[in-house]
């Protein structure tokens, strides 16, 4: 289908407080209305709701609806894992309810508590409380990786043996998704494909939990602590320099040059960051966000997300990513 | 007849960015005004401008295949044969025709040979700086379409 608008409707505040208050008096057993409904401007992958209702013991929600696709995932398995971390060490938002059925908001959603704090990242105009938050920041991914994936209660996710496996893992989760969103083949991102395959490190740490996506934005912050980490769904149990390479080389940019975030993340985890391997999920990461941003623009061709900013990501950020991809693999060879 | 097309994106472009997005609430109503915006913009003189992009970016992919085979030797890849007719979808195919072929090219140079951790076979066949370009080609043929993060509240 070309340029048709699916079966899904247009995002307006009154259909959404509608649809919310519907599924939450279904989810509570009692009537609930919608007292404040706001949608989050930023946010690619989910159309995002922060909810607050008339009932006095239920904290704001957090609804995270899918978007047919964008960035190429779905629901379960971040809320397995929120299910299975809330509680422990790593700080997540408490998980409330996975629906899988499409009738409330034409798609799956989840839902969590809302987090108090802040997740916002005006703090980047102020160099000085950037670089605090940063390292505050880089300090709990440190303690992220520092768990084994048992500690964290993960075993039912099912744990790879080690990094090897877990790398040919998701260079296969994301081939893939290349595969089913892409409309020509890109030859430079196919040979990426390929040296990937061909490269894959040696298991030389030891399994950890990935956030995936770690960014500004992607925690909440309160009183100079990280309350939560949100926004799991590229999350996986792997190298934990794959972490290390997406916030050094692509979201933390926003924080400064890569060698100065590298340098910090060194100071708090347990393995040597560098060398070859360095470069390998640094490929992996541009490679990775190349094809999440293809996945948009077969949404939006499709009418499953009409959002305009899918346009943006799938045309300017795929190709972006692609040139990145082909010019760290260029580094490869000096 | 006027107004032409590419007169009525412009008042449609005007009227967006002029009285529509200034009277939006929201931040995300207002991040899409801004992107209906930008894309009225790129979509003023594409309907000239696309077919002779693509019979552009086409021929570059045709010299980047030959070079392809003429470093293959006996292994080179068939070249796709040109749509008989140059209308759009004809180009848009042999695109991904071209696109395909080139892709078999570098597998097939990768399989020939011995490569090292730091040898990629888009270089030995010449070809890189070449599919650079056309990447490069590609991102200015989107412009103005780009990414506007309005800030993330939560």
């Amino acid at each position: 289908m070309q340029g048709g608008r699916g079966n899904k409707l247009p995002y307006q505040p009154e259909i959404r407080k509608r649809d919310a208050a519907a599924f939450l008096s279904h989810a509570l057993k009692k009537p609930v209305q919608i007292l404040e409904l706001q949608r989050l401007a930023s946010g690619q992958s989910r159309e995002t709701l922060v909810v607050k209702t008339d009932q006095p013991n239920e904290p704001e929600l957090v609804f995270r609806i899918e978007q047919g696709g964008v960035l190429g995932t779905t629901s379960e398995p971040e809320f397995k894992l929120l299910q299975a971390l809330h509680g422990g060490p790593v700080p997540v938002p408490k998980p409330r309810w996975l629906v899988e059925d499409p009738k409330w908001f034409g798609y799956p959603f989840m839902v969590t508590e809302r987090v108090e704090g802040d997740g916002s990242f005006g703090y980047l105009t102020d160099p000085e409380k950037a670089q605090t938050v940063l390292r505050t920041y880089i300090t709990s991914i440190g303690e992220m990786h520092r768990y084994s994936p048992e500690e964290l209660g993960l075993q039912t996710l099912g744990i790879p043996r080690n990094t090897r496996e877990s790398t040919l893992e998701q260079l296969e989760l994301w081939t893939d998704r290349y595969e089913r969103y892409r409309y020509g083949r890109e030859p430079l991102l196919e040979e990426a494909i390929a040296w990937l395959r061909r490269n894959i490190p040696e298991p030389k740490r030891a399994v950890r939990l990935n956030h995936g996506d770690l960014s500004a934005g992607n925690f909440i912050l309160h009183e100079g602590k990280i309350m939560a980490h949100v926004d799991w769904e590229w999350s996986n149990l792997g190298d934990p320099m794959e972490d290390v390479a997406f916030f050094a080389y692509i979201k933390g940019r926003m924080f400064g040059p890569p060698e100065s975030i590298l340098a910090l993340l060194q100071e708090v985890e347990e393995f040597e960051i560098g060398g070859d391997e360095l470069l390998y999920w640094e490929i992996f990461n541009y490679f990775k966000a190349a094809c999440a941003n293809i996945a948009t623009l077969k949404v939006f061709n499709e009418g499953r997300n009409y959002g305009l900013n899918m346009v943006a990501i799938g045309t300017g950020g795929f190709l972006g990513f692609t040139r990145r991809t082909a010019e760290a693999l260029r580094r490869a060879e000096e | 007849m006027r107004p032409t097309t590419d007169e009525l994106i412009v008042g449609i472009r005007n009227v967006l960015e002029d009285v529509l997005v200034p009277e939006l609430q929201s931040d995300w109503a207002q991040a899409m005004g801004t992107q209906m915006a930008l894309m009225l913009q790129h979509l003023e003189g594409r309907e000239e401008r696309e077919p002779n992009f693509l019979a552009e970016e086409n021929s570059k992919l045709e010299e980047v295949l030959g070079k392809a085979n003429t470093a293959l030797g006996s292994a080179a890849i068939a070249a796709p044969k040109k749509p008989t007719e140059e209308s759009l979808e004809g180009l848009r195919k042999h695109n991904e025709n071209l696109r395909e072929a080139i892709t078999v090219a570098i597998q097939v140079a990768y399989d020939q040979g011995e490569y090292g951790f730091t040898d990629l076979p888009s270089d030995r066949l010449g070809i890189t700086d070449a599919l650079m370009e056309i990447n490069l080609a590609q991102a200015t043929f989107w412009e103005p379409i780009g990414f506007t993060y309005a800030g993330r509240k939560r």
